[in-house]
């Protein structure tokens, strides 16, 4: 594949073109002040472009990069024009601001030569600044790229990083690690608590044993102290008289209260039988007294239940008698006054005689009759209402009606008839104004074709016109007769109209109607809305009597019926007797319908006075009636009373005396019953105060019989009592003091008894009954602290189960492993991910390193052959591909690779300018474009700008035009005294001449305080002849002093001493190359030609340089490379505190690693560890300063060197003597 | 002689106190414990006769009272159910069985065979004896003999036998009690029933004798794929013993292929491993639903995906990988799946003989990977090879991993069929990526100017 990529990216400038740029135009730049220059006359090879500064060398070079890339033009709004020349075609390319104009040949084109892309125009470019300043990252990339076949190793490492923090799942992991040891700690613990339950179990057996045999020798001794109390109280309640037992305390009390009640028993006797004496005289004075002997019940009920109550009752019947007999008496009164009244109403009209015979029946006809009177009056009342309404107006006048409307259809047909009079006045004059035009139209035409006749018999030029005239004329003739004639209808029209109008208003006048005010609308329209008003009114008098016609038979049949009506009502008053002449001759009350109300008038009065009768005389029944029951009624209250009343008692006449009569009977009976009641209990009384008088002297002989006492004989009985009194509170004093002493002993008794019964609960009461108090004490002494642990022990166990039994429900510790075996599950993973990453970084360094060589691409090849080429094979240019591809120049002399930064601005210049013309030249298709080139060869020594100047010459030889910009002369003269150049075209053009710049010396020197002109004549290096000089002479021609320091690269070790041919040598320094790494650089970059040196030369050079690296290689074995501060700072094994110290003991040391690890070893300097020791050493050995290995002897050295050259002495290109002289020059020192 | 056959519940490996790894939650429905618990309701449901317990019921790693706790609950509750616990010791918990038989000190549950002698117990039914069990205890972590050295045989008495026995079977450099099929066997016993396996197998000996690995009743880690849980054996004088697994365990660990080859564009990847799964869970219930009637179902299943066949979006599936593993969740038959690793086994769309032709890194790159698949590397890749093995040492070799070494989980280095597979798939990742950037060097393809 890569073999294909060479192909295709091939140099391709042998057989291409190129686009010589002949002239170049520029008539506007924004950028310059000149308005027009021309460059001309350019040569295809080398074009020296110098001026001073300003005098338009970069708006030049942009010019030509303008006219190359219009497309992306550097000079936008310039005017310029180019001429080319590609191959046999001449182009001519203009531009003006943007707008481009391709001819080749002479000929207009669409497009222009073909190009590489604007985004490569850069690469044509190589100016000093963008050289010092430019990236390479691009090109380095590229190669990189191309290196590997277009496949980006690092990238495609790049995108397959994946993440992984090992030390956060190491952290993660380690938590969960601690979390699960604590956890599994914690199960240990309680395990191990678990563990001691049993014994703590038999401890709590043990207590709980002596905590029971202590309760049984406390019982023990409680008996012991019980005995001894019941024994002392015993003594004490001895020691009492016997009668003291028998005393209960309140004997005293006892005995005081039952003569106290003995004597109240007696007080009370008499008191009852002196009351009951005066309640036997009270019933002997009663008048019931022969009641006397009845139980007090008995009279009470049969004179206050039973008589009394009866007499109450006709008491109460009597009453109401009474208020009958005056309410009878009083209606009888009210009905006479109300028939009085009646009578007095009707008495003029009705005869006496015939009141009381007028019947109820004749009444209700009577009623009927005014019933019928009413509704007759009332249909009258409504006809003569009617008739006011249909005929209190304006007489029906049926003729006046219709003249009223004959008027009102003449003024209507007056105002349907219009005639706009103004109107008619204008159409008139219109048709006055039309005829007179019509006229003048019809004149015009005529003398149109009249003169147009003429004309055109006369041959006139005008004729055309009259006849136009004419006809237009002719035209407004006909139009206006047309407008007339219509004007003329609309005219006639009119008339018509008003003819109508005067008809209907002298008919309208003719009538009797007053006319209009004036025969205008207005006054029209008011005058007809004024008949229109009387129409209506006369059509409602017309209607109105049309009705009445119609009702009026009706209204006048009403009369008949009160006629009727009337001789009905005489005749039946005369069939009951009624005079009612005398009473129709008042006048009528309401003035209608009199009769009816009269009639109702006579009825109602006749009504109430045969009713008021009535009522009186049922009144005067009544009164009657009730007398005689209040009669009757009283007479039994007599009857009941009498036996019940003393003697001198009259009967009662009246309701007050029966009243009180009964009141007095009453109280009598309530009097007699009380005192009988009284006279009961009063005996009652003093019997029973005669038995408890006997029942406290039998309890009093009682007591002093139990207290043993006697009384005293002969003496009163106040006496006997107060001498009784004093014994028995001498008894009870004693009382107290004896009855403590039979509690005390009680108690002391049931305490032992209670004690002996718990005590023989034990296996051997004997043993503990028998032991001595003292024996007691000492056992429970003994025992009390075993039994007092038993609660802790208890407690502990409860805790220690409780905790048993929570663990063996959690899942704690389960859970915790699997926190901790996922957590190291994910430390796996992490370890699988960072495996992958190195197995991933090992493979794509492993795919770098071996591809790198064999696919570098052409463009890389020849950048480097160029490289080696300006810099004499000084350096080597590499691609570091490790962190992003980029350049490197590796010092053949130094074999050491250095970067861009660190490489000087020449080198880096020089550096850069390979890999672009390298681009330029391998990566070109198409023709071959220009080269610029702007003040490259600044910053550059003489041997560089030689070099550079040569490659310049080799690119333009090849058929590329190069442009050379300017402004130091000092660079000018390079180019003129360079050999190099006289195998091209050159040419030298002074810009300022033809832009008319200040003078080209004014910048020179002067703002280059850097460069040291050499008068003009380029470099060469001093180099003495080696003619007739053996080799030993030539080195000190050479100034070469000394052997060689085997430490020293291979790469700088001088030519001197791997030549044997003086000649050969001083054509080789000649060269510019003097050292070995710089020969074996150009002959790896194809360019021994350059120094003229042939293969076999080289290749015996190279075989020495062979045997001097194998030796110098030989020679370090065991050595070591001395220790330098900077490698003490980069060891990292040094902190800042110590490295000044420990600087100084390697120098002290000179630099030997092996002394500075002892001196450190042994504690020269304080307080430096010693894993910073081992740290130290292990960099040293790394960094091959400090080499442990044993050194090799002199045969060792040699066999090896031997060793290494051996396929070049077997191939008869270095003998063993010549390795034995490259050898001994080297140690020579 | 009895004449009717003993149900016996046989399950092992509980390792109680020990969660199972690699599963997206700790919840005690996926503990050992909830399983057991499960395994005492359908003894006492199904009215077994027997259960038996084979060994390693606590886990020696938690052999304190978590472990304890649901054991003796368990064993309790089938004591009240009025059946009899039978059990042996296994490696993980020759020290905490005997200190539970102590404590629960009871009538029905039984420790055989302690301190490595073996023990006979007659179980009655109605006064008649109706099977006999023997039963071996490891007397301490390992145990390097046969236990069956010291087991004498019997003459033949009409009662079915059963062994109990934590062994390793047919392995005899274990150090946990080896065993031979042939030497069980010969003994005649109608069955027995074995731990230390964690894979439930059921086989027979000479003689038809049942030899039973109940296996853990609760997968305890991606190894242990299949269906999990105690087995329900039954055993008759004059028949041959048969065994039944009940399915009781909650959760399921399972390795499942993906072929995407036939995958079209990148974002089918979902698509395909949805379809795959769903396929395999129906299959499962499918399964469940043909083999028993105890038709029960897992609620979780942990995938272990392999992915493999020919496919261009090596780089865009292994972008999705995070995914999947994180949100992809799949619910079929109340089996709740979830992905617990992804490894992606798939080959380049491209030959790799066809890259291996030209001379850039991806043909360095398939030259080694086609002699990695074909057998040994050659010689001019042993120091790739030797630095490989060196800087992989050296990364395990890290402090942060020394957790893992720690623990066994690795070891100082690593082994070459390990490196190689490293290789491989590393290699063929690099591969994949190197050939995505492949791009057209059309940089410097020239132009015409235009007019403008």
């Amino acid at each position: 594949m890569s073999e294909a990529l060479e192909a295709k990216s091939a140099p391709v400038s042998a057989r291409r073109g190129a686009i010589v740029c002949e002239k170049i135009a520029v008539h506007r730049a924004r950028s310059f002040r000149t308005a027009h220059f021309e460059v001309g006359e350019l040569c295809g090879g080398i074009n020296i472009i110098h001026g001073p500064n300003a005098a338009g060398k970069t708006t030049l070079a942009h010019a030509i990069l303008t006219l190359l890339w219009p497309q992306d033009p550097e000079l936008e709004r310039a005017e310029l024009v180019g001429h080319f020349r590609v191959g046999a075609e001449r182009w001519r390319v203009g531009f003006e601001a943007g707008r481009v104009h391709y001819q080749c040949d002479g000929i207009d084109r669409d497009l222009g030569p073909l190009l590489p892309p604007a985004e490569l125009r850069d690469r044509y470019y190589l100016g000093l600044r963008d050289l010092l300043d430019g990236k390479d990252e691009d090109y380095a990339a590229y190669i990189a790229r191309e290196s590997a076949g277009g496949y980006d190793v690092g990238a495609a490492l790049s995108a397959l990083s994946e993440s992984s923090s090992k030390r956060a799942s190491f952290r993660k992991a380690d938590s969960a690690r601690a979390a699960l040891r604590g956890a599994e700690a914690a199960q240990d613990d309680l395990r191990r608590e678990a563990g001691s339950l049993r014994e703590l179990r038999q401890q709590l057996q043990r207590a709980e044993a002596a905590q029971t045999r202590l309760e049984w020798l406390g019982l023990a001794l409680e008996f012991h102290a019980a005995d001894a109390l019941h024994m002392n109280a015993s003594q004490r309640l001895s020691a009492f008289a016997p009668a003291v037992a028998m005393v209960r305390g309140d004997e005293a009390q006892r005995f005081e209260a039952l003569c106290g009640r003995i004597r109240e028993a007696k007080a009370a006797q008499e008191s009852a039988r002196q009351r009951r004496d005066e309640l036997s005289a009270a019933i002997a004075q009663s008048p019931l007294k022969w009641h006397a002997e009845r139980e007090p019940g008995s009279v009470e009920a049969s004179v206050l239940d039973g008589i009394v109550p009866t007499l109450d009752h006709y008491l109460l019947e009597m009453e109401r008698l009474m208020r009958d007999g005056l309410a009878s008496e009083a209606k009888a009164v009210e009905a006479e006054a109300k028939a009085s009244k009646a009578w007095q109403l009707i008495s003029t009209c009705v005869e006496p005689s015939a009141l009381e015979t007028i019947s109820a029946e004749a009444l209700r006809d009577f009623s009927d009759l005014a019933r019928r009177f009413d509704r007759v009056a009332g249909e009258e009342w409504a006809y003569k209402k009617l008739r006011g309404i249909l005929t209190g107006g304006n007489a029906a006048d049926l003729a006046r009606l219709e003249a009223l409307r004959a008027a009102a259809r003449r003024l209507r047909g007056w105002l349907r008839s219009p005639a706009d009079e103004a109107q008619s006045a204008r159409a008139h004059k219109a048709i006055r104004w039309m005829k007179m035009t019509r006229a003048a139209a019809l004149c015009a035409a005529i003398s149109g074709a009249v003169a147009s006749l003429w004309g055109g018999l006369n041959a006139q030029e005008l004729w055309p016109v009259w006849v136009a005239g004419s006809l237009v004329f002719l035209l407004l003739f006909l139009a206006i007769w047309r407008a007339l004639r219509e004007l003329r209808a609309q005219v006639d029209e009119g008339k018509s109209q008003g003819a109508r109008r005067d008809g209907f208003r002298r008919d309208y006048e003719k009538s009797d109607f007053p006319a209009p005010e004036a025969w205008q609308p207005s006054a029209v329209e008011q005058r007809l809305d004024e008949i229109e008003q009387q129409i209506a009114s006369v059509s409602s008098d017309v209607e109105k009597a049309a009705v009445w016609s119609h009702e009026e038979d009706a209204y006048l049949a009403t009369a008949k019926k009160q006629r009727a009506l009337s001789q009905e009502r005489d005749d039946l008053a005369a069939r009951v007797g009624l005079n009612l002449d005398l009473h129709f001759g008042r006048q009528f009350i309401l003035g209608f319908g009199g009769e009816a109300a009269e009639l109702w008038w006579l009825i109602s009065h006749i009504h109430a006075w045969q009713q008021a009768r009535i009522e009186a005389a049922s009144a005067g029944a009544g009164l009657a009636q009730t007398r005689a029951n209040f009669e009757e009624i009283l007479d039994k209250f007599r009857q009941v009373i009498r036996p019940y009343l003393p003697d001198a008692t009259s009967d009662a006449r009246d309701i007050p005396t029966a009243q009180a009569q009964t009141r007095t009977l009453e109280k009598a009976a309530r009097v007699l019953g009380q005192n009988l009641r009284d006279r009961l209990r009063a005996q009652d009384l003093l019997q029973s105060e005669e038995a408890r008088g006997a029942g406290e002297l039998a309890e009093t002989q009682l007591l002093l019989e139990r207290l043993q006492l006697d009384a005293p004989p002969g003496e009163s009985a106040q006496m006997r009592d107060a001498e009784l009194a004093r014994a028995i509170d001498a008894l009870c004093a004693q009382r107290p003091a004896y009855q403590a002493a039979k509690d005390e002993k009680l108690a002391a008794q049931a305490h032992l008894q209670r004690l002996r019964t718990r005590l023989e609960q034990f296996d051997e009461p004997t043993e503990l009954l028998q032991s001595s108090r003292e024996a007691l004490q000492a056992e429970i002494q003994e025992l009390s602290n075993s039994a007092g642990a038993r609660d802790a022990i208890l407690s502990q166990i409860a805790r220690i189960d409780s905790r048993v039994e929570d663990a063996k429900k959690s899942s704690a510790l389960e859970q915790k492993r699997a926190d901790y075996q996922a957590a190291l599950h994910q430390l796996s993973e992490d370890l699988d991910a960072n495996n992958r990453s190195v197995t991933r970084m090992i493979l794509a360094d492993f795919l770098q390193r071996e591809t790198r060589d064999s696919t570098r691409p052409a463009v890389f090849r020849r950048a480097r052959e160029l490289f080696a080429r300006i810099t004499h094979g000084r350096y080597r240019l590499d691609l570091e591909e490790a962190d992003g591809a980029q350049f490197r120049a590796f010092d053949t002399l130094k074999e050491i690779a250095q970067g861009l930064d660190e490489l000087s601005s020449g080198t880096r210049v020089q550096l850069l300018l390979a890999v672009r013309v390298a681009f330029v030249e391998q990566q070109e298709q198409g023709a071959k474009l220009p080269l610029i080139l702007d003040e490259t060869l600044a910053n550059s020594d003489d041997p560089r700008a030689r070099a550079i100047i040569e490659a310049v010459v080799q690119i333009a030889a090849e058929g590329r035009q190069v442009f050379y910009f300017t402004a130091q002369r000092d660079e000018v003269q390079k180019w003129r005294h360079s050999d190099a150049v006289h195998g091209v075209e050159c040419k030298f053009i002074d810009l300022g001449a033809i832009t008319g710049a200040p003078d080209f010396e004014a910048s020179t020197g002067a703002q280059r305080p850097d460069w040291v002109e050499k008068s003009g004549v380029v470099y060469q290096p001093d180099i003495p002849s080696a003619d007739g000089l053996s080799h030993a002479a030539y080195k000190e021609a050479l100034g070469i002093d000394g052997g060689l320091d085997p430490r020293m690269p291979i790469g700088s070790v001088h030519l001197w001493y791997l030549s044997d041919a003086p000649r050969a040598l001083e054509q080789i320094l000649r060269a510019g190359i003097s050292r070995w790494g710089a020969l074996q650089n150009l002959e790896q970059n194809d360019a021994l030609q350059t120094v003229g040196l042939s293969k076999a030369q080289y290749t015996r050079i190279q075989a020495r340089a062979t045997a001097l690296a194998a030796f110098f290689e030989a020679w370090k074995i065991g050595r070591g490379r001395p220790v330098r501060r900077a490698d003490l700072e980069a060891s990292g094994a040094i902190s800042d505190i110590f490295i000044d110290e420990v600087a100084a003991l390697n120098n002290f040391y000179k630099g030997n690693a092996g002394d500075l690890l002892a001196a450190l070893e042994a504690g020269e300097i304080k307080g430096f560890y010693r894993q910073k020791r081992l740290d130290l050493a292990a960099y040293f050995e790394a960094h091959e300063i400090l080499d442990q290995r044993d050194k090799l002897s002199d045969s060792q050295r040699w066999n090896r060197v031997l060793a290494a050259v051996a396929p070049q002495i077997a191939a008869g290109v270095l003998t063993t003597q010549e390795v034995r002289e490259v050898l001994l020059r080297a140690v020579a020192s | 002689m009895p004449a009717s056959r003993v149900k016996i519940l046989c399950t092992g490996d509980l390792h109680l106190g020990r969660y199972p790894s690699r599963v997206d939650t700790n919840q005690h429905r996926f503990s050992g414990a909830n399983i057991w618990a499960r395994a005492v309701d359908f003894a006492i449901a199904e009215a077994v006769d027997l259960v038996v317990l084979t060994g390693d019921i606590v886990d020696r790693e938690n052999r304190f009272f978590e472990a304890i706790g649901p054991l003796e609950q368990g064993i309790r509750r089938l004591g009240n159910a009025g059946i009899t616990t039978f059990a042996v010791a296994g490696n993980h918990d020759f020290d905490v069985l005997p200190r539970v038989a102590d404590a629960l000190n009871v009538g029905y549950f039984h420790l055989l065979g302690r301190h490595g002698d073996w023990e006979t117990r007659v179980f009655e039914r109605d006064g008649e004896p109706i099977i006999r069990l023997i039963g071996w205890s490891f007397p301490t972590q390992h145990f390097p003999q046969s236990p069956l050295d010291t087991l004498v045989r019997a003459e033949p008495d009409g009662i079915p036998t059963v062994g109990v026995l934590h062994a390793d079977l047919d392995s005899g450099a274990s150090r946990y009690a080896p065993v031979r099929r042939a030497e069980l066997g010969a003994y005649g016993f109608s069955a027995w029933l074995l731990g230390h396996i964690h894979r439930p197998s059921k086989s027979r000996a000479l003689g038809e004798s049942l030899l039973l690995y109940p296996g853990s009743p609760q997968p305890l880690d991606p190894g242990e794929q299949g269906v999990h849980g105690p087995w329900l054996v039954e055993v008759g004088p004059g028949r041959p013993a048969k065994a039944r697994q009940i399915a009781l365990a909650s959760l399921r660990y399972a390795q499942m292929e993906v072929d995407l080859s036939s995958m079209q564009r990148a974002d089918e990847f979902e698509g395909i491993i949805l379809e795959s799964l769903r396929a395999r869970l129906h299959q499962w219930a499918q399964q469940a639903r043909e083999s028993s009637s105890h038709a029960y179902l897992p609620e979780r299943a942990m995938i272990r995906l392999k992915l493999v066949g020919r496919t261009r979006f090596r780089r865009e599936i292994e972008s999705r990988f995070a995914r999947v593993i994180e949100d992809f969740e799949l619910s079929v038959e109340k089996i709740v799946a979830r992905v617990e690793q992804v490894q992606l086994a798939t080959r380049p769309a491209l030959d790799l003989s066809d890259i291996a032709r030209g001379n850039d890194p991806p043909a360095l790159l398939a030259r080694l990977l086609i002699e990695l698949e074909t057998g040994a590397p050659s010689a001019a890749y042993q120091p790739l090879f030797l630095h490989l093995r060196r800087e992989v040492a050296q990364v395990q070799r890290d402090n942060a991993f020394a957790l893992l070494r720690a623990e066994q989980v690795v070891g100082d280095g690593i082994d070459t069929a390990q490196l190689r597979r490293l290789v491989q798939g590393e290699g063929l990742r690099l591969l994949d990526e190197l050939v995505a950037q492949k791009r057209s060097h059309e940089d410097f393809v020239p132009v015409r100017g235009a007019l403008k």
